[in-house]
């Protein structure tokens, strides 16, 4: 293949920020469009125009829902991509992807129908105008994001061994985005097969590029050891060889590359807000290659533009006799029942440490099953992850334990990327304090994916990461972030504790794992051993649940209720045994594994037989799990239970002093004070 | 040096209580250099060597596998063979010093392996239900008493009072049997005279019903040991309201009933008997309600009360009434009462002692309502237990209990009235007693009428039959 034109150097070409060299394509030659490029991709780039200005009028009649961002004017980018594309290959775009999602899939009918809300759209509807899914094409609406999931895309290629490659469809505006660097950084360092495509019209919304970015686009780049490819939308020839080149080289070199596009966007941004000189809009439609097209050659142009016109007009039509989307049953989410359980005797576990237990469980799932990888800061061996969970993982998968840098959202971004494309990611994030600087991947995609996508993908994404204080780390590493994370659409999150083998509840998940799962695994829990002997009068249960709750059931009338999770139910039976011991209160402990979504028919079950509950967790009380609990139970049974307490950390961040810290967390003495209380209280 | 030098377990890892012992390099007696390797040892973290800190002969406290607690000794270093092998056991010291040195006692003694000492507290293992707990109070009281913990059976959480009972169950066994033959005075019992001598007197024999009445509380009075407890519930006149209208006629009681029998499902000692040293607890909840009105004092029992509704409650009530009234009460509706309430709320009995039934152990009483200031009344709740089933924490929880549901059942009952919380009462309609709010709600309304007799009376546009 040609070598492609590398900018590795900055110095060798003009700023980013001048458009002039916008104007250097093959302007002058005597080749008409048609020689260029041939007629199918001419014809698609005016149905990609087509259908943008029938989105415009729909919208100006109000049969569109939200807005639209058309592509009118770089239209041509989207066809040369997916023209050099095989059908295998991956497209993740951005919130202006209608162009690229009829390039890649040629959906006209389903992309009408979808952003006009109609049930027969790509999405069902529920994706709308930038949230579109099909045939391998994706696209979001929050910006950067989608460039480590695209790196995860071509990731699972890679272990794959296949030579299909993934796409990234970014604008100029996005770079101010710090994740693009951090994917961007893995994908160079790990030789990803991704093409980054940049779209520089010149505007971030309205903002004008000179405002916001500073130094050279390709150098940021090019900094990483990243091919760095130029081209531009008035030069048809060059834009689609361009193209062609650069996918050629990340599949043939299996390296990522990136194409930076001069390109000028001719409508406004969305709708009505185009603050833009009139005259640079009108100098732009001059230069359009299919305005240009049509005026020099209207006799193809007008065949082509018959015939599209037919195409959209009758994929309009379409999606204005169909239903409008509504929900469906089977499209409930579950976040919350009240479904009974059975309770059986524990059954007796080993005595090994949790964080062996866990890493032996990866070990023996990782062999079972190739599609397992696991990402994480310093997780390698020698040193196996700070909490040594992965320890000794790396030297029997070399290939899918890896150490990624500091990048959390990159870490969950490619993972996202992973379980998209049929993979098994663990992503561990070091600390649960970190979980924040992935909440974007969280929050905005992987729980996003399922629903918005209507069902078409699953994101099997496991993020385990260690919470909690007691060991003097501070404000920043000592959190219990999980109330943060609560409540998102399709996910699960977890909270090991001692009294359940890990590798049952891990095992579990593997087996079931068909969305985003968040697994909170205590820090103080790693160094502890399982299964610690169960107290005298007290009898241990696990409930029927796939992730089983743990019940420490007292041999007599119980008094009170204390519900906890995770790192506390150490703390929890303490209490409950000095409660009996010193003061003749019974309480019963019920600890679920599995916080969301909440199943509260054991705690039901228990309070209605005490009147009392005390809720224990050790992060801020406030909007909590435990409140969430509380009132779960108000719903189902006003008026019980008739009394509740919550113990938790008072609002303050952690601190750092022994002292200080034992004083605020939730403790065996705190937890019984409040036991006592609550049991005093008429 | 004289000394021997003890080898505490180290904090390589802040997050570590332990480490593993995983291998140990000498034997016990061996002469070792300084920094040779005497034993292996695993944080969670990774594995470590831990290095002889002098030369001497070595004798190691713990085992390979064995856990030790961060600061406890692991091995001990002398000047000989000897002195090391019968040096006495160090302390456990502060975490993160590595090696100290102490004097030799006087006297070696022997010391067990760390592995022996631990054997008696790993015994158990993780898994299932395990054996008993006792309460420090319920250890403090056999130890008062001299019993051996073996002699009381059973398992799970044993509390102070459960102890308590049995060891009463023990004494109170005992002098129950002697007072047959003493002279002790068998009180209230159904022979017993309880006249004054030597007073004019004339006598006239009982009716038959206060005859079985004295029989049967009489019984019950001899064989409880009784006590009783009572708190005063804060209200607005909420039976008087009540009894001045229809509708709500007699609300209360049937809410008192509908809210006991609940309760006792998780007092299950109030609704039980006792029967030689045994607490017999009843397996349904039939409440016996005490009427007294002209035709002596019956106590008619709702069965399975716990099972009913309130409206079933009150229903049965007015059922039971009539036929209380109509004397067409059978033994059936008299039968198998576990537990009994008594009701003095429409009389204005204050402090009074209600006596507990046969076979039952405990009775409630309501009294009367009582203005305690201006504005302020209440009435009271009295429970008369059985001391040898329960005690009076037992039975003021449940009083307490009781009483913050009544207060909600007012609450909601004179919001049902349109009674405000000032205790005005918002304009009804002296027809359907309807509350106007409720009328308006409706899209009814509420207006002033004249009786023929020409006193003003409120009326609803429903009950008027229209404007």
């Amino acid at each position: 293949m040609a070598k492609p034109q590398s900018l590795v150097n900055p110095a060798n070409h003009e700023s980013a920020n001048g458009i002039s060299r916008a104007f250097s394509g093959d302007q002058g030659s005597n080749e008409t469009l048609l020689d260029q490029i041939g007629r199918a991709a001419i014809e698609k780039a005016f149905l990609i125009r087509r259908v943008e200005q029938t989105f415009l009028q729909l919208f100006s009649e109000g049969r569109l829902f939200g807005t639209v961002h058309t592509c009118i004017g770089q239209e041509l980018i989207g066809v040369a991509v997916a023209q050099a594309l095989r059908t295998d290959d991956w497209i993740f775009s951005n919130h202006r992807c209608h162009g690229h999602f009829i390039a890649k899939t040629d959906l006209v009918e389903g992309l009408i129908a979808e952003v006009m809300g109609k049930e027969t759209g790509v999405c069902g509807g529920w994706g709308g105008s930038q949230h579109l899914c099909a045939r391998r094409f994706f696209s979001n609406g929050v910006q950067g994001g989608i460039v480590p999931v695209a790196a995860g895309l071509a990731l699972a290629e890679k272990l794959r061994g296949t030579e299909n490659i993934a796409v990234v469809f970014i604008g100029e505006g996005t770079l101010g985005e710090g994740v693009i660097y951090e994917a961007s950084n893995v994908a160079a360092r790990w030789s990803l097969p991704l093409l980054i495509v940049l779209e520089n019209n010149h505007y971030s919304q309205s903002t004008p590029q000179e405002e916001t970015i500073a130094g050279d686009i390709a150098a940021r780049f090019a900094a990483l050891n990243i091919q760095c490819l130029d081209t531009n939308g008035w030069d048809a020839r060059g834009l689609f060889q361009t193209m062609r080149e650069a996918v050629e080289y990340v599949r043939g070199q299996k390296r990522p590359a990136f194409v930076r596009v001069e390109t000028y966007r001719l409508m406004a941004h969305s709708k009505g807000d185009d603050d833009r000189d009139p005259q640079e809009v009108r100098n732009y439609w001059e230069k359009d290659l299919l305005e240009t097209f049509h005026k020099n050659s209207p006799c193809p142009a007008e065949a082509i533009l018959t015939a599209v016109d037919v195409r959209v007009q009758q994929a309009v039509a379409a999606g204005l006799v169909s239903p409008y989307a509504q929900v469906r049953p089977e499209q409930s989410p579950d976040s919350c029942d009240l479904k009974p359980v059975r309770w059986h005797t524990a059954p007796v576990e080993s005595k090994e440490r949790m964080g062996q237990a866990i890493g032996d469980c990866f070990a023996r799932r990782m062999e079972m099953d190739e599609r397992i990888v696991m990402l994480g800061e310093d997780i390698r061996s020698p040193y196996g992850g700070a909490f040594k969970a992965t320890r000794g993982l790396s030297d029997k998968f070399p290939e899918r334990v890896r150490n990624m840098p500091i990048s959390e959202a990159a870490i969950v971004g490619i993972g996202n990327g992973l379980a998209l494309n049929g993979m098994r990611p663990v992503c561990e994030i070091m600390f649960g304090d970190f979980l924040t600087l992935a909440c974007d991947q969280i929050i905005n995609h992987a729980s996003k994916f399922p629903r918005m996508y209507n069902g078409q993908v699953q994101v099997p994404l496991i993020i385990r990461t260690p919470m909690g204080g007691g060991r003097g780390y501070g404000p920043t590493h000592s959190q219990s972030l999980e109330k943060h994370f609560l409540g998102l659409p399709q996910t699960w999150v977890l909270a090991l504790h001692e009294r359940i083998h890990p590798a049952t509840i891990y095992d579990r998940l593997f087996d079931m794992i068909d969305r985003l799962t968040l697994v909170i695994e205590n820090k103080l829990m790693y160094a502890r051993r399982l299964s610690p002997e169960v107290p005298d009068g007290f009898v241990l249960e696990h409930s029927d649940e796939p992730f089983p709750t743990t019940r420490l059931r007292p041999g007599g009338q119980a008094d009170v209720t204390v519900v906890c999770y995770g790192g506390n139910l150490p703390l929890v039976e303490e209490a409950v045994l000095r409660a009996f011991d010193e003061h003749e209160i019974i309480g019963e402990i019920i600890c679920p594994t599995r916080l969301y979504p909440m199943n509260a028919a054991p705690m039901l079950e228990s309070v209605l037989r005490t009147g009392r509950l005390v809720v224990v967790e050790e992060g801020h009380g406030f909007a909590a799990w435990g409140a969430e609990l509380i009132a779960r139970l108000c719903e189902a049974c006003p008026g019980v239970p008739a009394k509740v307490v919550r113990c938790a950390m008072p609002a303050h961040p952690i601190p750092s002093s022994g002292p200080l810290e034992k004083a605020l967390l939730p403790n065996p003495n705190s937890i019984l004070e409040n036991i006592r209380g609550i049991c005093a209280r008429v | 040096m004289s000394e021997t030098t003890a080898i505490f377990a180290p904090l390589n890892n802040v997050n570590d209580e332990s480490i593993l012992v995983v291998e140990i390099r000498h034997k016990d007696g061996d002469f070792v250099s300084k920094d040779a390797v005497l034993l292996v040892a695993e944080t969670s973290k990774a594995t470590f060597e831990i290095p002889a800190p002098r030369d001497g002969y070595v004798r190691y406290l713990a085992k390979v596998q064995q856990d030790v607690p961060i600061g406890e000794p692991l091995c001990l270093l002398a000047e000989s063979a000897e002195q090391v092998l019968q040096a006495a056991l160090p302390a456990t010291k502060d975490a993160g010093q590595a090696g100290a040195d102490f004097p030799p006692t006087a006297v070696p003694q022997p010391v067990p392996a760390r592995q022996e000492m631990a054997a008696e507290a790993t015994v158990k293992t993780a898994g299932a239900s395990a054996g008993r707990r006792l309460s420090k109070r319920a250890w403090e009281l056999l130890k008062q008493h001299g019993v051996d913990a073996a002699a009381i059976a059973g398992t799970g959480l044993i509390r102070g009072d459960e102890v308590r009972r049995r060891l009463g169950m023990a004494a109170t066994d005992q002098p129950e049997g002697k007072s047959s033959t003493s002279a002790a005075p068998a009180v209230d019992s159904p022979v017993a005279a309880n006249v004054v001598e030597g007073v004019a007197r004339h006598e006239q024999k009982l009716p038959h019903s206060k005859r079985t009445e004295i029989s049967i509380l009489a019984t019950a009075r001899t064989s409880a040991i009784t006590s009783q407890v009572s708190t005063l519930v804060p209200c607005q006149r909420i039976f008087e309201l009540c009894s001045r209208e229809t509708e709500f006629s007699g609300e209360m009681s049937s809410r008192i009933i509908f809210e006991i029998s609940r309760l006792l499902r998780r007092f299950p000692m109030l609704n039980a008997g006792y029967r030689a040293g045994h607490i017999v607890y009843y397996d349904e909840i039939n409440i016996g309600y005490a009427i007294d009105v002209d035709h002596g004092l019956k106590v008619p029992v709702f069965p399975h009360a716990d099972e009913m509704t309130l409206e079933k409650i009150h229903e049965y009530k007015r059922d039971l009434l009539e036929k209380y009234l109509r004397n067409t009460l059978s033994l059936d509706h008299l039968a198998r009462g576990t537990f009994t309430m008594t009701d003095l709320s429409a009389q204005d009995g204050w402090i009074f002692n209600p006596i507990i039934n046969k076979g039952q152990a405990a009775i409630l009483g309501v009294t009367g309502e009582q203005q305690l200031a201006a504005g302020q009344f209440a009435f009271g709740l009295v429970l008369a237990f059985d001391h040898r089933l329960t005690d009076g924490l037992a039975a003021s929880r449940f009083l307490a209990e009781l009483k913050r549901r009544l207060i909600a059942h007012e609450a909601l009952l004179l919001r049902r009235m349109g009674v405000a919380d000032d205790g005005t009462r918002e304009p009804y309609c002296e027809e359907c007693l309807q509350p106007v709010s409720e009328i308006k709600r409706r899209r009814n309304h509420l207006f002033k009428t004249v009786t023929a007799d020409g006193r003003e009376r409120l009326v609803c546009s429903v009950c008027a039959g229209g404007y």
